[in-house]
């Protein structure tokens, strides 16, 4: 008997996973204001205003995810909009749909091109590692490809 | 005639097609961008050369290649895209004359709102070439007051003829003097920069040091 492969359109990957692996999801329907905590991990795709606080867990704002609101989690992944101070032990990954307005403190960041931040970015690595050396300018070794003429000038 | 098997392509022909400046591509790139020598990033990397712990605000797009390059010389880095901002956002509103316009205090009530003297260093990029002509001295003022004494500013300005469409990039920092450029839309040029403009505009800083390319782009670096 022949057989037709199934073919599996995914659409929200990070949703689906969630949903798989029994993570803690916030549908996009839904509003919760106040103060959110908890010892798992946490998928938004709805609207939360007011802090959330997950410590060593991972938390997820997906593509439908509007956070006002100041976030600490072990990992955060921004595919929504969020608006606050965040702060991720780990790592912090704004894909390329997602919005973040806000100060970031962590170890790691990822950017995607398209994405959007304003803030500022604070890495605090967990060790204190050595400062890596300072990358050795390649301009001795290489002659610009262009008529590079610095013309300096001191303003009255 | 061509046999079927593998072809060993000779390391003299694979040299000629190596990608032009041989620079690792990051991970997060997509699609490659034109890689640029700039003398005026090296001029500003060397100004920030052995200190530590500075700020640095980057106006233009977000990246993870420029915020890691900063980070991982220990400094604090501040992202602001105006771009979006300026495409996205209307600023439009009527004169007293009924006339269009553009509203520069509302858009500098808005965007680039830091408190006084904070930044060590302002990589502006094209900004001044975006911003509408009402907008650009107010901006370059708000500069000065937001970067401290001695603290500098790297800024990009097209060449072209007014009327001209120039590309707008997104400025990837690749290494301490080079930069790849990807595209992220065009924009009519209404009134190219020159040197006498930009030192008027400028007047307010400590010195300039211009930077002649031979593609359309003139680079400044502005102490304050």
């Amino acid at each position: 008997m022949a057989t037709t492969p199934i073919e599996r359109k995914t659409f929200e990957p990070d949703r689906e996973a969630s949903i798989r692996s029994g993570m803690a999801h916030i549908g996009k329907s839904v509003l919760v204001k106040g103060e959110l905590s908890g010892s798992e991990d946490l998928y938004i795709d709805g609207e939360v205003e007011g802090t959330v606080e997950l410590r060593d867990h991972n938390l997820t704002v997906g593509p439908n995810g509007r956070v006002r609101a100041n976030l600490n989690a072990k990992e955060i992944t921004v595919q929504g909009k969020v608006q606050g101070n965040v702060r991720a032990t780990d790592k912090i990954e704004i894909r390329k749909s997602g919005s973040l307005i806000g100060d970031i403190i962590t170890a790691r960041i990822t950017i995607e091109d398209g994405a959007y931040f304003k803030g500022s970015i604070d890495i605090q690595r967990p060790e204190p590692a050595g400062r890596p050396e300072p990358k050795k300018s390649e301009a001795a070794a290489v002659t610009p490809p262009y008529v590079g003429v610095g013309i300096e000038k001191k303003l009255p | 005639m061509l046999g079927g098997g593998a072809v060993t392509i000779p390391d003299s022909i694979k040299k000629l097609f190596k990608p032009v400046g041989g620079a690792q591509r990051t991970s997060e790139a997509s699609a490659p961008g034109a890689l640029r020598r700039s003398n005026g990033l090296r001029e500003f990397c060397r100004e920030l050369k052995g200190q530590e712990a500075l700020r640095v605000l980057d106006l233009g797009a977000a990246s993870q290649a420029n915020i890691s390059f900063f980070t991982e010389l220990g400094h604090k880095v501040y992202a602001e895209d105006i771009f979006p901002v300026l495409t996205t956002k209307s600023y439009r509103i009527r004169n007293d004359n009924g006339d269009w316009c553009f509203d520069a205090d509302r858009f500098l009530a808005e965007n680039v709102t830091y408190q006084m003297l904070l930044f060590d260093a302002v990589l502006c990029w094209d900004l001044f070439d975006l911003l509408d002509e009402t907008a650009v001295r107010p901006v370059a003022a708000r500069l000065h007051r937001v970067v401290k004494p001695g603290g500098i500013l790297l800024s990009f300005f097209h060449t072209a003829e007014p009327g001209a469409s120039v590309p707008i990039y997104r400025y990837r920092i690749q290494g301490e003097d080079t930069l790849e450029l990807l595209p992220r839309g065009e924009r009519v040029l209404r009134r190219p920069l020159n040197n006498r403009n930009i030192e008027v505009l400028f007047k307010e800083f400590h010195s300039l040091k211009f930077f002649l390319a031979r593609d359309n782009l003139r680079e400044v670096l502005i102490v304050r």
